[in-house]
């Protein structure tokens, strides 16, 4: 059993068209830049949006088939929908906000009231019960929206950027809390698909990640999966590793952005070279001997992290380089300043593109 | 530069202090001329009971038809997106700006007793509007849809569809959205609606008196009566008139903090 989609769609610039599965209890996230159509494609799976063709199944049952003109509407699908910006309803109280799910689906005053109040108190949020969502701090709220969307124990849980509107301090505590009260219901875990572009979050609350950008699904697999062999320099620089590609030959890859790099092995054909940040050197001047690869390059960017340094440059190639901090002071570079970027042979890691 | 210090050019706070004075003074005039120690016997005359009388059931009747009828077709027009919608807005809009004499016309040509729809009501279920109460409450509540509709479209635009939404998806049917989650959004400005319709309905006269006609006790409201009565009993005309300005202000005051909340 499982959550099976396609869907297909065009949108102004948005060119949707993604299929995905996530089995019955488990959990996926969707991860992408902005404007990727992630948020529409979780629109699509809840019903609340049409789509060009949609091939749409939760646990045998057909939600969307677009070719048998089959569309179930929002209301009668088993789905908890957490929303960006929570959505609570303003003029009822936090236990009233939970139960409205139980209620529509026939239950008793008094049931769906105790059962929002097992709910919140499963969220730590029971003092909260009789307040209006007004009055709620950013975490309460989202744990109270969480309730809401739980609280009918839906086969399927969609969360939409569930924290963006949590503040950072209590982001962590918000995000654990989540990961127990989605198990934590009588009956069996939702199948879960959150929707985030938080690596952290994605990472923590899912078992498998797919990368979803200008609608396609560019890769999937876990984050050390992500991060071993990145497909995309947007998921390379999600897990903070460089990209470059580019067709190799005999030992050398010509990269698309322009300029060479040396690599180790004869590989030819499309190719992606990965380069850790750590694996690229910068100096003031043209580095004596003869490094294979050696770029003149400017300074565009100086991040600290921690007690090392990230210096962005840009060439080409463009890189990210980590340095310590004690080097940064001695190289003087600033934002702006010429620099030489070296990278060793043996540190480049190719992959058939 | 501070809103309240700001210097103003005389050729505006001139214009600007007369525009006051020429609102103002009407009113002030109403409340010196009243005959203030005849005022209860005034209001107590059975004429102007009887107008009264008849003018607070018409109007309540007019509001709660407007009531009905205005507020799902606000909901369509705030809603729904259709072939001739703006259109047929402005049809809804049309009551507004005509003359109420015209919209009495108008009336007289669909519910009179030779009209459109009035003939069929009148020969197959003896059913007469014009000259009886039922034909004030059509007039009034005609000439008052429109304002019911434009307060109560503005606040479900500015409610917008993301709470509907979040209702689908807890399993609400479209009747339970409309119940549980929007109309408790729009609360305020059904009130508002209400209260715009009510008093406009309250006002009505030329619509009133080209349809259903001046008979005393079956349709002659408030404002038939000050006008008949202010040859003959000028202090009860004063005396209405001066009830109708307290329940004008009345229904500002509620409306206040709304309209100055928008202005800001």
């Amino acid at each position: 059993m499982s959550l099976d989609a396609a869907v297909a769609l065009r949108l102004g610039a948005l060119e949707l068209d993604v299929a995905l599965t996530v089995p019955t209890g488990g959990a996926l996230a969707v991860l992408g830049p902005n404007g990727a159509g992630k948020s529409t494609l979780l629109r699509i799976l809840a019903g609340l949006r049409s789509a060009d063709r949609a091939l749409v199944a939760l646990d045998g049952t057909t939600l969307d088939d677009t070719e048998r003109g089959i569309s179930v509407p929002a209301e009668a699908r088993s789905i908890g929908y957490v929303f960006p910006d929570l959505r609570l309803f303003p003029h009822l109280t936090a236990r009233d906000n939970v139960a409205f799910g139980l209620r529509t689906r026939g239950i008793g005053r008094t049931d769906a009231a105790r059962r929002a109040a097992e709910w919140l108190e499963r969220l730590d949020v029971a003092r909260v019960a009789d307040r209006r969502p007004g009055t709620l701090s950013g975490g309460e709220a989202q744990r109270v929206a969480l309730a809401r969307a739980l609280a009918a124990e839906p086969a399927l849980l969609l969360l939409d950027e569930p924290l963006s509107a949590v503040d950072v301090a209590s982001r962590a505590t918000t995000r654990s809390a989540m990961r127990t009260a989605v198990t934590a219901g009588p009956g069996d875990a939702p199948t879960r698909l959150i929707v985030t572009h938080d690596p952290v979050d994605a990472a923590t609350l899912a078992e498998c990640i797919v990368i979803v950008e200008d609608g396609r699904v560019v890769q999937s697999g876990s984050l050390a999966e992500l991060a071993a062999r990145p497909r995309s320099p947007y998921v390379a620089d999600l897990v903070g590793v460089n990209l470059l590609r580019g067709t190799a030959e005999g030992g050398r890859i010509r990269l698309d952005g322009g300029g060479e790099l040396a690599v180790v092995g004869r590989t030819s054909g499309p190719a992606l070279a990965v380069v850790h940040p750590r694996a690229v050197a910068l100096h003031r001047m043209a580095p004596a001997g003869s490094p294979r690869n050696a770029w003149a390059v400017r300074i565009t960017a100086i991040e600290p992290l921690g007690d090392r340094v990230r210096v962005r440059v840009s060439g080409p190639p463009d890189l990210v380089a980590e340095i310590t901090a004690t080097a940064l002071g001695e190289l003087a570079l600033e934002p702006g300043a010429p620099a030489w970027a070296v990278v060793k042979a043996t540190e480049v890691r190719v992959l058939p593109d | 530069m501070n809103r309240r210090t700001r210097r103003v050019p005389l050729g505006i706070a001139i214009p600007a202090a007369l525009g006051l004075a020429f609102v103002v003074l009407p009113l002030v005039g109403l409340v010196t001329d009243a005959p203030w120690d005849t005022l209860v016997g005034s209001l107590t005359n059975p004429e102007a009971r009887a107008a009264l009388r008849l003018s607070l059931l018409c109007s309540a009747g007019a509001t709660v038809v407007a009531f009905g009828l205005g507020l799902p077709l606000a909901w369509v027009f705030a809603r729904l997106d259709f072939r001739g919608r703006s259109f047929a807005w402005a049809l809804v809009m049309v009551p507004m700006v005509l003359p109420p004499v015209v919209a009495g016309v108008g009336l007289l040509a669909a519910f009179g007793r030779r009209g459109l729809v009035g003939g069929f009501l009148a020969d197959h279920l003896g059913v007469y509007l014009t000259f009886s109460p039922a034909g004030v409450v059509l007039a009034e509540a005609f000439v008052a849809l429109p304002f019911l509709v434009v307060t109560v479209e503005a606040a479900l635009r500015a409610a917008g569809t993301e709470l509907e939404e979040a209702a689908r998806t807890l399993g609400a049917r479209p009747w339970t959205v409309l119940r549980r989650v929007t109309l408790p959004a729009v609360g305020p400005a059904l009130a508002a609606g209400a209260a715009l319709a009510w008093a406009r309905a309250l006002g009505e006269f030329g619509a009133t008196i080209t349809f259903a006609g001046n008979v005393s006790g079956r349709t002659r409201t408030v404002p038939l009566a000050v006008y008949l009565l202010l040859d003959r009993e000028p202090e009860v005309a004063t005396a209405l008139s001066l009830l109708m300005l307290a329940v004008s202000i009345t229904v500002l005051a509620a409306l206040r903090s709304r309209w100055l909340g928008r202005a800001q």
